[in-house]
């Protein structure tokens, strides 16, 4: 079949059914599993405002959102050469995380909104979309796009935090105000020694650890993407190839 | 239908009926680790006592109040880390009581603080209803390496109220006074919904073409026909869009920021323990545990060293006390709630006295509450002896919080703690008869 037959038969009724029902399929499945991923491997960093440190969430968070993200916007690209797959991932698992955070953490365990919003991937998602979509490559896009989406993952998110960091006191104590409310709204199951914030052996330059923990960030996001690459030919081509093959 | 296909239906039907029936079964269920955690864990973990609720009804807004004390035990599990930090909040489903306030030993508590064992500690939780309900409400002293333990529960009922709950306050630098439920949210929807915006713009650009066709294309070799020029400048745009909203944004909010600080983690190392009385000298000589009766005994001798006279008032261990019933009178507001034990011989302990007791506690919490469990290779128990003077003090008499708890409102007399005896022991087994447990 020609490619011109091939445009016009992407008009047809029936073409366009099959495509709804793959992107219903795909909103599905790139809502709920990187949603778990990242309950998984971002927990309560990603949770509670009050774990939104500037040393661990800026690294642990873009790293573990990459994994999932990678393998949308490499199959998205593979099989449909659309520059899509991490905007798309990135959008609706923060759709996800909201349904999640809204039916689940506030209307029955009654936490605060303002409490538990997620973060988002949804402007580095889309750098490196384009990225991908500028250069055909993906070492290029790993290497630039990668890292932008660690390097910019704390600053994006710091647009959001920058008011929760603002110090109130209790009782002659210093807080900032997202501790106070991780004070107030108890988890009695996460208690405070295991908020991992701040810790670590990062705090040499002058203070400066966010640059630290951002160029770190960018780096192992640039690892990560490869093994989202990687994931992303494991489960979505190469048993797509055996059936091909067979049929 | 194939029989297959009806096999396949019942097989179907009969899982979701039996679904279905195993709720209408459920019992209530206490999950808050009364049951959960191992016996050894929690009996020679932490020994909470004189542990008060306040109110068993409030209404929303309204504020009520938790106190206590527990040892941590000598007797510490040597299988387990030894813990150095521990927190206090209380196991409620959720944030159904804010915690406006937590004392331990007379210092206000931020976040984790150290603890020792074989210290006593007081603690103090001021507790705001925010949501109408009925909660099983426990103190909760969570330990680093171990987890959670709990101390006794009481039911709270949360009544509607005349007004909210408020959680506001004052930020010194600004001086601007906020709602801690509601503050930053409208910025945090604010960028959602820019960068949810412009994500969307971006699929919704893409996503309105023939895609499963594309796959086709792509095939058959046709690659970067599919890409357009008008693809490449649309991408452009959003490029330009996309690095203006953040840099924009980052510009915007740096300009004329309020002073701001990480996170606050200092934990509490300074925190010291109560002095531990010790007018009395104890040994335990022997456990027992009858499976018939389902009884403890416990055989101590008991030796007193001061220059008054003492009473046995209770045996506690986890979050259980067994109350001399001879000092009921003393302390009246707890013999509704607080089973007894038997003690032989009872009385006072004169000063220098030396005396051979036996406390049998009778119970079937021991056995369904897990506390002992025969499916063990060694059965162990431990709990404290709490020895208390003769009379209850009038409060003006007591020095600051080891004498009591804050019992203000209540109406009952303070008391003043002689001794506390941390007892541990292998338990003796007397399978009289063949138990529930036994058969395990």
């Amino acid at each position: 079949m020609k490619a011109e037959e091939l445009a016009v038969l992407g008009q047809h009724k029936m073409a366009k059914v099959f495509d709804v029902i793959l992107l219903l399929a795909l909103i599905g499945f790139f809502t709920v599993i990187p949603h778990v991923s990242r309950m998984l491997y971002m927990g309560d960093w990603d949770f509670w405002v009050d774990w939104k440190d500037k040393l661990w969430w800026p690294i642990a968070g873009p790293s573990s959102a990459l994994l999932v993200t990678a393998v949308g916007h490499y199959l998205a690209w593979y099989y449909l050469r659309l520059p899509l797959g991490a905007t798309f991932t990135a959008v609706f698992v923060l759709i996800g995380a909201w349904l999640s955070r809204i039916f689940s953490f506030y209307s029955m365990e009654y936490y605060p909104i303002n409490f538990i919003w997620p973060a988002t991937t949804i402007p580095m998602a889309l750098a490196l979309d384009l990225i991908l979509f500028w250069s055909r490559s993906y070492l290029v896009t790993s290497l630039i796009g990668g890292f932008l989406w660690g390097f910019l993952f704390y600053p994006v998110n710091w647009l959001m935090l920058m008011p929760f960091l603002q110090p109130v006191t209790l009782f002659g104590k210093t807080f900032t105000i997202a501790d106070l409310m991780g004070y107030y709204f108890i988890r009695p199951q996460t208690p405070e020694y295991l908020r991992r914030i701040d810790e670590g052996t990062l705090q040499a330059f002058l203070g400066q650890r966010i640059w630290i923990s951002i160029l770190m960030a960018g780096i192992a996001c640039t690892f990560m993407y490869w093994i989202g690459i990687g994931l992303g030919k494991l489960l979505g081509i190469l048993p797509m190839r055996k059936v091909l093959r067979q049929t | 239908m194939s029989p297959l296909g009806k096999a396949c239906l019942a097989v179907s039907l009969t899982c979701l009926c039996v679904f279905g029936a195993s709720f209408m079964q459920a019992p209530v269920v206490h999950a808050h680790g009364e049951h959960n955690l191992e016996p050894f864990i929690r009996m020679r973990g932490i020994s909470f006592f004189n542990v008060e609720f306040s109110h068993e009804r409030l209404a929303v807004n309204e504020t009520m109040t938790v106190t206590g004390k527990f040892r941590a035990m000598n007797s510490w599990p040597r299988m387990l880390t030894t813990p150095e930090l521990a927190w206090v909040g209380v196991l409620v489903p959720g944030p159904k009581l804010a915690v406006r306030e937590r004392w331990v030993n007379g210092r206000f508590i931020q976040n984790a603080f150290n603890i020792e064992l074989g210290e006593i500690y007081d603690f103090k939780m001021i507790l705001q209803a925010r949501e109408p309900g009925r909660y099983h409400v426990h103190p909760l002293i969570n330990l680093s390496g171990t987890g959670g333990l709990v101390g006794p529960a009481k039911w709270i009922t949360v009544v509607p109220g005349d007004a909210p709950p408020s959680y506001t306050v004052q930020i010194p630098a600004t001086g601007e006074t906020i709602d801690l439920e509601h503050y930053g949210f409208g910025r945090v929807v604010g960028w959602h919904i820019a960068f949810g915006i412009l994500g969307l713009a971006w699929l919704v650009y893409w996503a309105r073409r023939p895609m499963l066709v594309r796959y086709a294309l792509l095939v058959n070799g046709v690659d970067e026909e599919q890409i357009t020029p008008a693809d490449r400048r649309t991408s452009l745009i959003f490029g330009v869009v996309l690095v203006v909203v953040v840099i924009g944004g980052l510009l915007v909010t740096n300009s004329g920021r309020p002073p701001i600080i990480p996170h606050q983690a200092a934990r509490m190392w300074d925190l010291s323990g109560l002095p531990v009385p010790s007018a009395v000298q104890t040994e335990v000589k022997e456990l027992r545990y009858n499976t018939t009766e389902r009884s403890l005994s416990m055989q101590v001798e008991a030796t007193n060293a001061s220059d008054q006279a003492v009473v046995l008032r209770k045996f506690t261990t986890s979050y259980l006390s067994f109350i001399n019933p001879a000092t009921q009178d003393l302390y009246s507001d707890l013999q509704n709630e607080i089973p007894t034990m038997q003690v032989e011989p009872d009385g006072l302990f004169q000063p220098g006295e030396t005396k051979m007791l036996t406390l049998t506690m009778q119970d079937a919490i021991w056995e369904t509450d897990r506390f002992i469990e025969f499916d063990q290779p060694q059965i162990t128990a431990a709990g404290v002896l709490v020895f208390t003077d003769a009379q209850p003090l009038a409060r003006e008499d007591l020095q600051p919080m080891m004498m009591g708890n804050s019992r203000e409102g209540l109406g009952v007399p303070w008391e003043r703690i002689s001794s506390l005896n941390e007892v541990y022991s292998n338990i003796q087994i007397d399978f009289g008869s063949m138990g529930s447990q036994a058969s395990l």
